[in-house]
């Protein structure tokens, strides 16, 4: 640094220093006086900074008890109201084939007669006249009767447990050629404990008969 | 706590740590939480009977206010109208010093750069020396020293004809 460069520095230091003693002269503004009070609140106690400040912040405030328990009711209210739809709604049947270990019997059978699984094909009733399938069945009756098939050559024994394997519609057909009723199957796989240990597995199928009125 | 000692401290500092707030923080109420929030804090570190380190006290002060900018980000554009709008109240009222030439002064120092900005208040309002507003910023001290000498000489630039005399 030669001394041309040294003596402007020198002047330009001088010239700062003088502009900072005349900016100097500004005073800054006093805080508000809350702002002592509110130092003086902290300071004071620990925790009472969070509580100041809670007063002029948007954070929420500090929630308990009551609060949790008032949502997890609001939560479980919620809930219900969305599972009584799921529970009111009424079960569809499957629209695709039976399964493969179910042989579908398409037959009428008498209302609150059981009739035996092999013994089914050979009752098969004609076809509904188209003129009365294409109306529209109207269910009068409410009370199913629930026509048992039990499986020839297996003990009458209650089972341990029942798994469902399918439902079927069949429509509406005519029992004795008269009576117009809805004919639903239901295909349930029965678990029997066995004498040696290995239980048993049996399926069995349960026709519902709902008489209907055609109009 | 409630020692009197830091009512003097208090006194002494913070009309000088609310105007350094207030290079960061639009409005003078998020000034005076960052001075609240920075002070408490170093206060709050001091042993009894001991005093705390000024250039620690104005860096608190820098990072409350920080953090406050940081929160008030989503309200950015209200906040730019409450600076545009803001009443010019950096200074408090004298009768020697002319009101026009001190907004003037604010108006000036507001259009220059924050890292200048910060280092001509710290140095001449706050009366810090060069190595503690060094310290303040984290950074060297001839860094500090030049900003401060190029940001002087850019506010006189931006003073109006009549300020540059005399304020």
């Amino acid at each position: 640094m030669n001394r041309f460069e040294h003596d402007r520095e020198e002047q330009e230091a001088e010239a700062a220093e003088g502009m900072i003693l005349d900016l100097a002269r500004l005073r800054p503004a006093a805080p508000s006086v809350a702002l002592r009070e509110r130092i003086a609140a902290d300071l004071v106690a620990p925790l009472s900074r969070e509580t100041t400040s809670a007063a002029r912040s948007p954070t929420p405030a500090p929630r308990g008890l009551g609060w949790l328990a008032e949502r997890m009711l609001w939560a479980a209210g919620g809930a219900i109201a969305a599972a009584v739809p799921l529970l009111l709604q009424p079960r569809p049947l499957p629209a695709g084939p039976l399964p493969a270990d179910t042989n579908r019997p398409a037959v009428a059978v008498d209302q609150a007669e059981a009739v035996p699984r092999g013994a089914q094909s050979s009752d098969m009733p004609a076809a509904v006249p188209s003129a009365i399938a294409a109306a529209e069945p109207q269910v009068i009756a409410v009370e199913p009767q629930v026509v048992a098939v039990e499986p020839q050559g297996v003990a009458a024994q209650e089972p341990i447990a029942e798994e469902s394997l399918a439902w079927s519609d069949d429509g509406v057909q005519f029992i004795d050629g008269q009576i117009p009723a809805r004919v639903i199957r239901h295909w349930v796989l029965e678990r029997f404990p066995g004498a040696d240990g290995v239980g048993l597995v049996r399926p069995r199928e349960d026709v519902f008969v709902v008489p209907v009125a055609l109009r | 706590m409630d020692d009197p000692a830091w009512h003097a401290w208090y006194d002494r500092h913070a009309a000088r740590l609310l105007l350094y707030a207030r290079q960061w923080l639009p409005d003078r109420a998020s000034a005076e939480d960052a001075v609240q929030g920075g002070f408490v804090k170093v206060w709050r570190g001091c042993r009894p009977g001991e005093t705390p380190d000024v250039p620690l006290l104005y860096a608190a002060v820098r990072s409350e206010a920080l953090d406050l900018l940081k929160s008030h980000a989503r309200r950015r554009a209200r906040e730019d109208r409450v600076v545009a709008g803001s009443s010019h109240d950096w200074w408090a009222d004298d009768p020697l010093v002319s009101q026009e030439r001190a907004a003037a002064v604010q108006r000036a120092l507001e259009q220059l750069p924050i890292e200048q900005r910060e280092a001509i208040v710290l140095r001449v309002w706050s009366g810090l020396s060069f190595p503690e507003i060094a310290r303040t910023l984290g950074g060297n001290e001839n860094t500090v020293a030049a900003r401060c000498r190029r940001g002087l000489a850019a506010l006189e630039k931006l003073l109006p004809e009549g300020c540059r005399e005399s304020l």
